[in-house]
């Protein structure tokens, strides 16, 4: 069986509990509580290459006195960077997290989501913005925790990602053992 | 018999440890070669739940049943190895149980006598107090950032309104300096008494809708909190006789006589905005004479009683009119109130004056109130703080202004006019019908400033707003071709619609001579023009000053001039930003140097501008500006 771990990371109150578990149980709460520390969920995925175990890492969201540590981030297949579409200030968040999440895990894989996309008429991040971020190569998808859109898709595609760089990697492998 | 407790053996202290910590919900693991942990003591029962196999085998792999354990280990053996501290804690981390619900976890890396031992402790009580104040703390920011955001949408949408006003009254204004000034030209003209009742008509009711104008503005922009009250030195007597002179025309109409009476003891230099004082008091004024019918109106000025020292006043304002009911008296300084509907219907009004009355008074920490009787009369009240100003010193001889001259004089005065609109050009040359002044237009700009380049003329009248290049624009770029080619400063008064100080102040920044807000009344247009008219036609005034200069200094005076004619502009740019430093220091190199370059006249000026921004008496700057530009206009060097 292939083992991925998945870090989902943002600042604080962005929608990285809720988007895990709109993916892995399906449900929604609308009262927010903070992560304190790390949660841990698993999701399993049917391929034909066998079952594919997402182990997903919900890592307390950055605020003044919470900093994300790099251990937690080590290790990891791909990570997730959340920004609340409705608060400018989770880009620049978001944005340095980038930097320390490719410092401590390496050049792996990883989508952003604005989340919140059933608030859109509020966001405060601009689609200017948002197309920014695409334009240095990023995945970019929009998603709702509350409505479920863009979940499954956020995952499929980090998911398919990071397959793909198993399987260079495998090959790589197999060359040198070769 | 002694109470020392017996200390317990090695063994029992064992056991006892690992009894406290089953106590404290917590589990002890040595870490083997092997990457597993040996459990020591008894599986706890919180720990059975994740680890059921741990009573049969007590060497378990953490790892694989708690992964965060691994990016822990890291930290861990930093611990273990001796070269940190002692004791290092994991981040905390949540289990589901196996019937549903969360543990929430905690690992220790311990190092006790050279041995590392794994603590994990089930920490649901310290998780439960964590998260209470983490997210009183981010609902706190949370709310912070709604604040902040609120109040940036707030702030926008205030600017918003002020822009639309600022719009709406240059839109209001220029059709009404048209139609205002036809009114007046045509009210000059031969009239039959019939067309002369609906010229004064006309003339009142443009009149009224100005007023009500300016009301609105005033009333926004201190909403707004943009109300920015002055502190110059003024003499109490004039304000108070303006005000009645200018009642008193309505008031006489009506037979009502305006008597002003200032208590011996009233400072007579105080420091404060008169022109604020001024609006009050011909506000209550007008109100008076719109609700007597006959009588008298006095108003008194007295020392505060109980006011704080000699500068703190009290203002009554009396009529014998109708006066006000009792129950209506609360609300009367209420926006948009009148003492009640039938008052609109018969007197008119917009209910705004008395608010603002009340919000300017205010804004000179004091208050105002009325007191009145139905069919005997009212007194409105108002106190007012001010500073004691010195009184200012004699005019010198020959420094006293002189009447301006009318502009009757045989030498022509060429003007250059500039404005898009095709009606206030027709105002203008209404105006100046039967004078000596030689029009020239031009419509836009663009053709403002080539014709300022390309032709000689003793004054201009460029409108701010226009398109392609503004008033702004042109005057700038004329100013820049006149210090290219030395010439003197032409007087260029703008003509614009926007009334708020900013915008004179913006005008005076951009390096015009004068800011003329429209609606613009011909006796206005008349004295500005004689008083800023060039040299050549200011005959009326006498000859320009011709001054004789060494000619050893006729190798640097041009530049030296060129330098100082660029003064008043820089002086009006820094009093508009509230930079009193730069115009005491502009004003102390005129005073230093102008004696030496033959011109004592700028030194004189220099000493007034440095010691006016000193005070920062910005009427003073500006009155020592007028007069530097003035001087510079007229100047005619001759070498000796």
């Amino acid at each position: 069986m292939i083992q991925k771990k998945v870090c989902m990371v943002g600042a604080f109150g962005v929608g990285k509990t809720s988007l895990v578990s709109r993916y892995v149980r399906s449900i929604f709460s609308e009262k927010y509580h903070t992560t304190i520390g790390v949660k841990i969920d698993k999701k399993v995925l049917a391929s034909d290459k066998g079952d594919i175990t997402l182990v997903l890492w919900d890592l307390a969201g950055e605020d003044a006195l919470t900093t994300v540590r790099p251990a937690h981030l080590r290790g990891s297949s791909g990570y997730i960077l959340v920004i609340d579409g409705t608060r400018r200030n989770s880009l620049d968040v978001a944005l340095d997290l980038q930097r320390r999440a490719a410092d401590a895990a390496g050049p792996v894989p990883f989508v952003v989501v604005i989340n919140k996309a059933d608030l859109r008429d509020g966001w405060e991040v601009k689609q200017a913005e948002a197309d920014e971020l695409a334009t240095r190569g990023w995945t970019v998808i929009e998603t709702s925790a509350k409505t479920g859109a863009g979940v499954e898709e956020m995952f499929g595609a980090l998911t398919r990602a990071m397959m793909r760089a198993h399987h260079v990697n495998d090959s790589k492998a197999g060359a040198v053992a070769g | 018999m002694s109470t020392t407790p017996k200390p317990v053996q090695s063994q029992d202290s064992r056991e006892v440890a690992l009894h406290l910590f089953a106590a404290l919900r917590m589990a002890a693991f040595v870490p083997l070669p092997d990457g597993h942990f040996r459990l020591l003591g008894v599986v706890p029962d919180w720990l059975r739940n994740f680890l059921p196999e741990a009573a049969a085998a007590p060497d378990l792999d953490l790892i694989e049943r708690f992964p965060l354990i691994q990016s822990f280990l890291s930290e861990a053996d930093e611990v273990w190895r001796g070269t940190a501290d002692a004791r290092l804690c994991s981040d905390m981390w949540a289990e589901t149980l196996p019937g549903g619900g969360e543990t929430h976890l905690q690992a220790w890396a311990v190092l006790v006598a050279n041995s590392p031992y794994l603590v994990i402790e089930a920490a649901d009580a310290l998780h439960r107090e964590r998260q209470l104040v983490v997210q009183y703390a981010h609902d706190t920011a949370l709310l912070y950032d709604t604040i902040v955001r609120l109040n940036r949408e707030v702030q926008l949408a205030a600017q918003a309104k002020s822009d639309f006003l600022a719009m709406m009254s240059h839109e209001i204004r220029t059709p009404m300096n048209a139609i205002l000034g036809m009114a007046d030209v045509l009210a000059e003209s031969s009239l039959t008494p019939e067309q002369r009742r609906y010229v004064d008509i006309f003339q009142r009711s443009a009149g009224s809708l100005l007023d009500l104008l300016n009301d609105i503005l005033d009333m926004s922009k201190i909403e707004a909190g943009q109300l920015k009250l002055e502190h110059v030195r003024f003499e109490l007597r004039d304000v108070v006789s303006r005000a009645v002179e200018l009642i008193g025309i309505r008031a006489a109409a009506k037979g009502l006589k305006i008597e002003a009476d200032i208590a011996p003891d009233v400072p007579a230099w105080l420091m404060g905005d008169p022109v604020r004082v001024r609006q009050v008091l011909i506000n209550l004024l007008g109100n008076s004479t719109k609700f007597t019918e006959q009588g008298r109106l006095q108003v008194r000025v007295e020392r505060n009683p109980q006011g704080n020292g000699p500068a703190s006043l009290l203002f009554g304002v009396s009529d014998t009119g109708i006066g006000i009911a009792a129950e209506q008296l609360p609300k009367i300084f209420e926006s948009f109130e009148q003492a009640d509907a039938s008052t609109t219907r018969k007197y008119g009004g917009t209910g705004l004056g008395l608010a603002i009355c009340k919000k300017l008074v205010e804004a000179m920490s004091g208050r105002i109130w009325v007191e009145s009787t139905v069919g005997t009369g009212s007194t409105f009240y108002f106190s007012c703080e001010f500073g004691v100003a010195v009184a200012p010193a004699p005019e010198k001889q020959g420094q006293t202004q002189t009447k301006l001259p009318a502009l009757h004089a045989d030498t022509p005065v060429r003007i250059l006019v500039a404005d898009d609109s095709e009606d206030n050009r027709a105002v203008v040359r209404a105006y100046l019908k039967g004078t000596s002044c030689v029009l020239d237009f031009a419509a836009d700009g663009l053709e403002a400033l080539e014709k300022l380049k390309s032709s000689h003329y003793d004054l201009a009248l460029v409108d701010v707003h226009m398109p392609g290049m503004d008033g702004h624009a042109v005057v700038r770029a004329f100013r820049e071709h006149e210090r290219a080619h030395d010439h003197a400063a032409l007087p260029v008064l703008a003509l614009t619609a926007d009334a708020f100080k900013e915008s004179v102040e913006r005008s005076l920044a951009s390096g015009f001579t004068m800011h003329l807000a429209k609606p613009i009344r011909k006796a206005t247009l008349i004295e500005a023009i004689a008083r800023h008219a060039q040299a050549g036609t200011q005959v009326a005034t006498g000859p320009a000053p011709s001054v004789m200069i060494d000619e050893d200094l006729s190798a640097i005076l041009p530049r030296y001039l060129s330098n100082i004619r660029r003064n008043p502009a820089a002086a009006a740019a820094a009093l508009a930003r509230g930079d009193f430093d730069t115009i005491r220091s502009l004003g102390h190199n005129m005073k230093g140097t102008g004696t030496s370059f033959g011109l004592p006249q700028i030194t004189q000026l220099g000493g007034e501008l440095e010691l006016a921004a000193k005070n920062q008496d910005s009427d003073a700057i500006r009155h020592a500006v007028d007069e530097l530009a003035h001087f510079l206009e007229s100047l005619a060097v001759q070498y000796k």
